[in-house]
């Protein structure tokens, strides 16, 4: 907190003229949030990061962007590819581990939908983080945009992946088609849970 | 002293009865009593004139009644009264105001208590409040004496640090009190801030004190136990990394 370091200037000079003064500068701090919080390390290091020490680093706007970016995107490969794995596993069973050829095409599908659900999140936070609200956000808020904006993503996605080559499947098979979704998006929500509360721990 | 204490189980002026005693400094006493009229609880200071007096005493302590009654602030006592008293072996003065049920910053420090960065803000706030109505003042009122031990803090509720008052104003200082007479020199050493030991008091002198409080907040650390550097406060960088201080030089 630079605020009390100037409270104990020796210098007159250098220090707050009078208590409104320096009481103007603190809830000017408290309102922009240049406040400290708790910065989130680099990818190469999210295996160790429990390890690490807590550092702490003025949080920017440019800063919850890019984590939000970077977080999303690896989600979003990761669960592309689960998706274009599993639903075919889903309805024919029998090509076994033959599935895991699909998931590559997945993971590009993938990277596009966290790339997206990256710049929404991104732009949720900010504008909490920096509009000068309470950075306590109710719990259930927390997971109910996490869980909302993943599943979301996820569903585009399911439709785009088998709706836009197969148009007649999901017409012909609307009850397995919704099954899959709902178990998809059951499956989803929990590591989407993981997810949200990753990013609201930065509030 | 047990005469002293013997004659106070009368009620001085036939009303306020004293319960226990709340503090001591050399001439100085502080007790807790019961309004008999009220039936509230007062805190009555008591200034006696015996070998230890000096007359700078007895200046700051009508300087402190004055101040009180000219004062109208929540977080500040109330004055209620001031009058001589005949003790046994010397005469007095005493000053009553209102009580306040809080326990003060030092108290719950020294029991345990540690502060967050959110509630040292709430606090900061809290006093800056009160110190920019002092300074407000026509002449502006400087504490002069601003530490954890005369800062009491109320019940904490949910994220309310508690209410905060600010207390003892027997060092207290007013700009017109310096235009002529004498220097007093006050205040407790690791909260003055340099000016001060010189005798020059001025409103951020006060501002000065609560860093120095906040510091002791946030650290655990008396101030004087702080490193300073070409005389400026250091907080340990082991203590909290998000109050790490820029080196000098």
């Amino acid at each position: 907190m630079k605020w009390i370091e100037w409270l104990v200037e020796p210098s007159l000079d250098k220090r707050p003229n009078s208590a409104h003064i320096a009481l103007v500068a603190l809830k000017q701090e408290l309102h922009e949030k240049t406040a400290l919080l708790k910065s989130e390390f680099p990818l190469s290091h999210t295996w160790n990061w429990l390890k690490r020490p807590k550092r702490y680093l003025p949080m920017t706007s440019d800063r919850i962007r890019w984590n939000a970016l970077v977080k999303t995107t690896v989600h979003g490969v990761i669960s592309g590819g689960a998706c274009a794995t599993l639903i075919p596993l889903l309805f024919w069973p029998e090509i076994g581990f033959l599935a895991l050829i699909l998931f590559p095409f997945g993971a590009v599908l993938g990277i596009l939908m966290g790339l997206l659900n990256g710049l929404l999140i991104g732009e949720i936070l900010t504008c909490y983080h920096f509009r000068g609200t309470p950075p306590r956000i109710p719990f259930q808020l927390k997971m109910f945009l996490g869980v909302f904006s993943i599943n979301t993503f996820t569903n585009a996605i399911f439709l785009a992946a088998i709706g836009l080559p197969f148009p007649g499947f999901i017409a012909a098979s609307q009850i397995q088609h919704w099954t899959a979704n709902i178990a998809l998006s059951s499956l989803m929500g929990i590591s989407s849970q993981l997810v949200a509360k990753w990013y609201f721990d930065e509030l | 002293m047990n005469s002293l204490m013997n004659a106070l189980q009368e009620p001085f002026r036939d009303r306020y009865q004293i319960q226990q005693q709340l503090g001591k400094k050399a001439g100085r006493q502080t007790f807790l009593a019961i309004d008999n009229e009220t039936q509230q609880p007062v805190v009555i200071k008591l200034l006696s004139f015996n070998k230890d007096f000096e007359w700078d005493d007895l200046k700051l302590f009508e300087r402190e009644a004055e101040t009180l009654k000219s004062l109208n602030h929540p977080a500040i006592p109330c004055y209620l009264d001031f009058f001589e008293v005949d003790l046994p072996h010397s005469k007095g003065v005493a000053l009553v105001q209102s009580y306040i049920p809080a326990k003060s910053l030092e108290a719950q420090l020294k029991a345990g208590r540690r502060f967050s960065e959110p509630e040292v803000k709430q606090l900061a706030i809290a006093l800056l409040e009160i110190l920019s109505y002092l300074h407000s003042q026509q002449p502006p009122v400087i504490h002069r004496d601003i530490k954890p031990s005369n800062i009491l803090l109320g019940e904490r509720s949910g994220n309310f640090v508690g209410q905060v008052y600010l207390v003892d104003f027997g060092s207290v200082q007013t700009l017109a009190a310096t235009e002529g007479g004498t220097i007093t020199v006050v205040g407790t050493y690791g909260y003055m801030p340099p000016e001060q030991f010189g005798g020059r008091a001025v409103p951020a002198s006060d501002l000065y004190s609560l860093g120095a409080t906040l510091i002791y907040l946030t650290t655990g650390k008396h101030p004087a136990e702080l490193p300073q550097i070409n005389l400026k406060l250091h907080e340990p960088k082991i203590c909290k990394p998000q109050f790490l201080v820029r080196e000098v030089d």
